[in-house]
């Protein structure tokens, strides 16, 4: 599978089926989790309407987690294989991840300010998350004072992958040191134990957010692999221009 | 064997010649932590309990400033490629190049840390208590150090970048050095926290070497 | 069923997390659907 999307025109063809089935998801799925979440769920006998903000929250910060992953694994296969196109969807990911990172951050405060009465806590959670955008902020600028892009690459690369097998520390550590100072959290039921009226529009969500990363991710793809490809037919044209002459 | 030591010796030799640059750590140590005692008003009964924390983080900061040029002024006379051409492996070049940094930047900064006792009048057992996550926690610094101060070779400004890509790694690290000083009065060496520096420090090493070398290879790529 | 419900003392909290997110995924989308009709054939 790896291997057979190496090849930057099976990529395409591939991208090209699969990046308006997902974007079509993405819309059914994100309008129909709005519906649910904002229209058609009851309140939380505990948390009452602000539990709404669960659908929008939870969903970012998963698909931030996933964005990373997904960055740190095509960075291990771009090390493996050097398929230049696994560096550049590593790339890819690395905004859009921020962005959902980011976005779990200021909902999760906005959500942290009507459960906690205040907009930050040093919960185990939250900080874990301001970590993760802390690394997603140094790979992008890491590509981007790196000028040659070959280099970029590589490093950018490492940085993702030693950040992604440091993850699990920094989610142990900031766990254990959560516990010693006995803050007050929020009491985010496990998903298993949900009630059907909560979870669906959590999972509607979820999924939604998932599939519109995706049909992000391979739409800017689509993009960079036909601007290269202009780019060498330039290239082309202006030297054999200048053979002409 | 006897050219990694080489190397070292040949790092200490080139760090004092230089007229006494690798004491700036020191100096950045010493004064980071006098504007901490007199932003934090100078009385010794708050300084106290803020001790740990604060000796922690002008360790880090003044590390952390340190490794911008732990490779680059190997790669900008040419010494890298030497090395690399000799046939010397990378990872036995930055391992060497950590072993004599941390000679160099961590010994003189332990042997401070019982002046920095009296500046918030700690305990012993609080100076033995730094010590130990001192001593267990540095190579886990200097690796994560390394890593960084290898992707940032030949960087225009790249100090600031090396603390943004560094910190995150080092935060665990952080946080159980803090509460290793006081679970130390307890329990001693066999706090929770020392094996989960030891951990650290054993990951750290394992990961931060075989990766700088990687990072020192992309550039003579 | 109302087009913008009331959500009592949390409306403001709930608005806003909802506000931010549809504004960034519509701006993603608006982004990317602009490079698209951009892109060279």
């Amino acid at each position: 599978m790896i291997n057979f999307l190496a090849n930057p025109l099976r990529f395409k063809k591939f991208a090209k089926v699969a990046a308006p089935i997902f974007g079509v998801l993405a819309l059914f799925l994100i309008s129909g989790g709005l519906y649910f979440g904002l229209y058609n769920s009851p309140e939380d006998q505990l948390q009452g309407h602000s539990v709404r903000i669960m659908y929008v929250h939870v969903p970012a910060v998963w698909t931030g987690m996933a964005a990373y992953a997904g960055m740190a694994f095509s960075s291990l296969l771009a090390y493996i294989w050097r398929h230049p196109l696994s560096d550049e969807l590593a790339r890819t990911l690395a905004l859009p991840g921020a962005a959902f990172t980011a976005l779990g951050l200021i909902t999760g405060a906005l959500w942290g300010k009507t459960s906690w009465g205040t907009y930050w806590q040093w919960d185990g959670r939250m900080t874990s998350t301001l970590i993760l955008l802390f690394l997603f902020i140094g790979y992008m600028a890491v590509w981007a004072s790196i000028d040659d892009k070959r280099r970029a690459a590589r490093i950018a690369g490492l940085v993702a992958m030693v950040g992604s097998i440091n993850l699990p520390i920094i989610k142990f550590s900031v766990d254990w040191w959560n516990t010693l100072h006995q803050t007050s959290s929020v009491s985010m039921p496990n998903a298993p134990g949900l009630p059907s009226s909560i979870l669906l529009p959590l999972m509607l969500m979820a999924f939604g957010y998932t599939f519109f990363l995706g049909w992000l991710v391979l739409n800017k793809m689509l993009n960079k692999i036909a601007n290269a490809k202009t780019q060498r037919k330039r290239s082309a044209a202006a030297s054999t221009s200048l053979e002409a002459l | 064997m006897h050219r990694y030591s080489g190397l070292i010796i040949r790092d200490i030799r080139i760090a004092l010649r230089s007229g006494g640059a690798w004491l700036m750590g020191l100096v950045f140590f010493a004064v980071f932590l006098s504007m901490s005692a007199i932003a934090l008003g100078g009385e010794f009964k708050t300084l106290r309990p803020l001790a740990p924390a604060l000796i922690w983080m002008a360790m880090v900061f003044s590390l952390l400033f340190s490794f911008e040029h732990l490779f680059s002024d190997d790669a900008a006379d040419g010494s890298l490629e030497h090395i690399k051409l000799s046939g010397m492996s990378m990872n036995t070049y930055v391992l060497s190049k950590v072993c004599a940094h941390w000679l160099l930047s961590v010994l003189p900064l332990m042997i401070a840390l019982p002046l920095t006792a009296l500046l918030f009048d700690l305990s012993p057992s609080i100076l033995l208590g730094l010590f130990a996550s001192i001593l267990i926690a540095s190579p886990a610094l200097v690796c994560y150090g390394a890593f960084s101060g290898a992707c940032l070779v030949g960087f225009k400004g790249g100090g600031f970048l090396l603390v943004l890509l560094t910190i995150p790694l080092i935060i665990p690290i952080l946080i159980f050095a803090v509460s290793s000083v006081t679970s130390f009065q307890e329990l001693g060496l066999f706090a929770l926290e020392f094996r989960a520096l030891a951990g650290i420090s054993l990951i750290a090493t394992a990961i931060g070497i075989p990766t700088a070398a990687a990072a020192l290879n992309t550039i003579m790529e | 069923m109302d087009f913008i419900p009331d959500f009592g003392k949390y409306n403001f909290y709930v608005w806003t997390c909802y506000g931010i997110s549809i504004a960034i995924l519509l701006a993603f989308t608006v982004h990317t659907l602009l490079q698209n009709s951009n892109r060279p054939k």
